[in-house]
């Protein structure tokens, strides 16, 4: 019996630990049973699309951040790798030197007059200082950390202005400590850094920082979700760009879990509607487990310059989701607006086959 | 009627009431001194119905039409014109009224779903005027207004359908006149203000609920406003037989605000000309003009000339060389608009120029009469314009990531035109060709493609005229030539280059 809930984020069932059964191994009765169908509202933020919103489907719960809230992410994995905020377009030079009092006005200006850590399409270089889009972490615009000390760079960092508060260049160094991680930071400008001690977690694929903040929550826990919408650094094929590819600040993108767990595979109504896909249909299907660029903008029409027709949402597409626990998912979206507001979309999902 | 089309909306072709229109006249080659910035090509003057020497008179009209194959009658599909009108002439005086309302139901074309590639719209014109009329002197009033609706409905959706409404209501108010003092001088003066608003509507359809209302995006409900006057007053000054002198005054003020737009003080235009008629002979005329011009919001060329000549060559041809410097103004919007959203940031220009150019037209006319009856003529035409300073998009040095308007870029064009004629009792015929280029910018980037490309242009018409009904009856067909485009390339070694894309032609049958 489907039943239609509008859903919203309610922060309680995130971390309970009915996932503990699949970390054990142990073949543990499910507390919760999946839910079966639902309507879920995206709390994007509205016309100015603020935040990334991260949604799992089991629960029907849904947590929304601000963009801005976090500038670089610390990976809890064995590797030793950093991340920074493509979802407000931020960008990173290497600097060539290892110390950040080296680092000053001279190339702050070159940074500038260059223009390569501004995200706009006349920045054909771009695709040099951003994450990957579809994985970051196999390619971050930041080296991996070095075990040794002097060989890690000082970069310039943008924090990133897409849709986001402007805000001052930042000079960053990070060094291993440890199991972790020594931050290095300071406004480009300044002559005196600051230091933070960043420590791997048992529970985040990714530890977050904010500078001003220092450590801060922001995805859920690594398999607590399985999908997420947000604005964010994407690319686009452009022959004059450096490798052919622009990177280019999307909004309407949907990235699924692939550091928690999740995959997911595109179908198309013409080949079986959303109505009748069943489980055997699943059966053919390839799920992509590295790509979390699967889902993308791909289910809207985008927008141009002025004159061009608004962004509509596709009718023709829908997706099969697959989260850590096996429950297969058909998740369709339904509208890029709430109240004719972009920033706030909307899809449908129903679950196809529980899982483990 | 007095306004600008093109480069900026104050008047737009398709708001004139067809009903109030008595003809339509061009007129071809640079006309800049006399009619200011954006007349390069030449003018087109739309006539309006004026007077009536009738007593009393009344008119009703009602129209009907397919749009291709869509129509319903008095309702949504097709196109469905009715007017009322009446003037009444008492003395030297005559007023008049009308009323006249257009629906048109749009027409789908490729488009699918609920939306159509012209869109459906209602208006409703509503016309007032008075005359007055002595021998020596006659003044002008009339008073347009017009309220249009536009709909422009969203695609299909599973969720929320969003349609737009765009209503227009425009005042427009004109006063000419003229007084003729002696056979030696005569004076003559156009006046006109425009009042224009369009608001934007957006609604909300919840597919699933039903519930219907009005949006909450910004910018969604939103406005505009203009306003424009303009005042012209020519004198006609006879010094002897062969010599005529023109002096004129122009003004023009415009002013819009609304979103998007940056606040402005609005655009003032002045300027003074003088336009000389000089026939030595029957068969030589010379017009040499002047026009003197400032502008608050640009800069314009100071000064500038042109000069239109025919010499009559024999009886039955005559020839007609002249040169003009042109310019076009930057329009409010290439001025003042400001278009932002996550991937662009779009400024207008304060600092704009006007944009200059040197024209050269000439023609040659062939006219001969077989018989009463039976007329011929034929008329070879060329011409080249070349335009600096053109306004064009680039990116802001001063923050590369806003694009904005630039004088840039040198534009040419130039053609040649054949048109041939044949009157024959109530058959008119007519047959014209026209082969006309368009500069390449990508020749700049010193890319291997032509400097031109070059279009042709085929028209005929035939038609029968009968008297006693007072009814034409005509035939045309046109065919425009493929346009040739050009994209850049990029091949394996990295050198751009360009290949021939067409833009497809097209026919028109009626």
């Amino acid at each position: 019996m489907k039943h239609l809930r509008i859903l919203s984020f309610t922060a309680l069932a995130v971390g309970l630990g009915f996932f503990t059964s699949c970390d054990d191994g142990e073949d543990v009765p499910t507390v919760i049973p999946p839910s079966e169908s639902g309507l879920i509202e995206i709390q994007g933020g509205g016309a100015e699309y603020p935040n990334t919103s991260f949604i799992e489907l089991k629960s029907g719960n849904q947590l929304a951040i601000a963009r801005e809230s976090w500038d670089l992410a610390f990976s809890s994995g064995s590797e030793f790798k950093v991340l920074i905020n493509g979802t407000t377009g931020a960008m990173a030079s290497a600097t060539g030197k290892t110390d950040l009092n080296e680092v000053g006005a001279k190339k702050i200006a070159e940074v500038e007059d260059s223009g390569e850590l501004i995200l706009t399409f006349t920045n054909l270089q771009s695709i040099l200082h951003v994450d990957n889009e579809s994985n970051p972490l196999s390619a971050p615009v930041i080296a991996a950390i070095n075990a040794t000390e002097d060989q890690n760079e000082v970069y310039i960092l943008s924090r990133g202005s897409c849709a986001a508060t402007e805000r001052s260049l930042k000079k960053i160094r990070i060094i291993r400590n440890g199991k972790g991680y020594t931050l290095q930071h300071a406004d480009a400008d300044s002559t005196a850094f600051s230091s933070l001690d960043i420590p791997k977690s048992a529970e985040d694929k990714l530890v977050y920082v904010s500078f001003e903040k220092g450590i801060v929550d922001v995805e859920p826990s690594k398999t607590a979700w399985d999908i997420s919408w947000t604005a964010g650094t994407s690319t686009a094929a452009f022959p004059q760009a450096v490798n052919g590819t622009l990177a280019y600040f999307y909004q309407d993108l949907v990235y699924h879990n692939i550091y928690g767990g999740s995959s997911a595979a595109v179908m198309m109504e013409e080949d079986i509607a959303y109505e009748s896909f069943e489980e055997q249909d699943a059966a053919s299907l390839e799920f992509n487990k590295t790509d979390r660029m699967t889902i993308g903008s791909s289910w809207r029409n985008g927008s141009g310059p002025p004159g061009s027709p608004a962004a509509t949402i596709k009718n023709n597409i829908y997706y099969i989701v697959k989260d850590a626990e096996a429950n297969l998912y058909k998740v369709q979206f339904l509208s890029l607006t709430k109240d004719g507001v972009r920033g706030t979309p909307t899809f449908q999902y129903e679950l196809v086959a529980q899982g483990n | 009627m007095v306004g600008r089309q093109g480069v900026s909306n104050e008047i737009n072709i398709n708001q004139i009431d067809i009903n109030q229109i008595q003809k339509v006249e061009i007129v071809e080659g640079p006309m800049s001194v006399v009619y200011g910035a954006d007349a390069l090509a030449g003018v087109i003057n739309i006539i309006t119905k004026n007077r009536s020497s009738e007593k009393l008179s009344l008119q009703a009209k009602v129209q009907e039409e397919t749009v291709g194959s869509e129509y319903s009658p008095f309702a949504r599909r097709g196109t469905h014109i009715r007017s009322v009108s009446g003037n009444y002439g008492v003395n030297n005086w005559n007023i008049g009224a009308g009323f006249s309302q257009n629906n048109f139901g749009g027409w789908q074309g490729e488009e699918t779903g609920r939306q159509k590639e012209w869109l459906p719209k209602d208006q409703n014109f509503v016309n007032l005027k008075a005359g007055y009329l002595k021998e020596d002197l006659s003044i002008d009033y009339q008073v347009d207004y017009l309220n249009e609706t536009v709909f422009s409905d969203g695609t299909d959706a599973r969720l929320e359908v969003i349609d737009q409404e765009y209503a227009t209501n425009r005042w427009m108010h004109r006063i000419n006149g003229q007084w003729d003092s002696s056979d030696k001088f005569a004076l003559n003066w156009q006046g006109g203000f425009t009042n224009y608003t369009r608001n934007t509507k957006t609604r909300v359809t919840n597919v699933r609920t039903g519930e219907n209302y009005l949006s909450k995006a910004p910018d969604s409900q939103s406005s505009i406003d203009y306003n424009g006057f303009s005042w012209r007053i020519l004198g006609q000054m006879k010094i002897n037989s062969k010599f005529k002198l023109q002096p004129g005054i122009d003004l023009n003020l415009e002013s819009g605000s609304g979103e998007r737009i940056t606040q402005n003080e609005g655009i003032q235009d002045y300027a003074a000309f003088l336009s000389a008629k000089w026939s030595p002979t029957e068969s030589i005329q010379i017009k040499p003009e002047l026009r003197k011009s400032y502008n608050s919001a640009y800069e314009a060329p100071v000064v500038i000339p042109s000069i239109n000549t025919k010499f009559r060559l024999n009886e039955y041809l005559s020839l007609r060389l002249a040169y003009a410097k042109g310019f076009r103004a930057p329009s409010i919007r290439e001025l003042y608009f400001n278009f932002f959203d996550a991937s662009h940031s779009i400024t207008g220009n304060p600092d704009l120029k006007a944009e200059t150019s040197h024209s050269i037209n000439t023609s040659l006319d062939w006219n001969k009469e077989l018989s009463e009856e039976w007329k011929i003529g034929a008329v070879l035409g060329g011409f080249y314009n070349s335009v600096d300073n053109r306004i064009a998009y680039g990116q802001d040095p001063t923050d590369i990531q806003i694009t904005t308007l630039f004088n840039v870029e040198n534009y040419k064009t130039a053609g040649a035109t054949f048109s041939y004629n044949h009157r024959y009792k109530n058959f008119s015929g007519n047959l014209g060709f026209s082969y006309i280029g368009r500069y390449n910018q990508l020749t700049e980037q010193a890319v291997l493609v032509p400097d031109m490309s070059w279009t042709p242009e085929v028209n005929t018409n035939l038609s029968y005229t009968h008297a006693p009904w007072k009814t034409a009856f005509t035939l045309y067909y046109k065919m425009t030539g493929s346009l040739p485009g050009y994209e850049t390339i990029i091949d394996s070694e990295g050198n751009a280059a360009a290949t021939e894309i067409l833009l497809d032609g097209y026919q028109l049958n009626q």
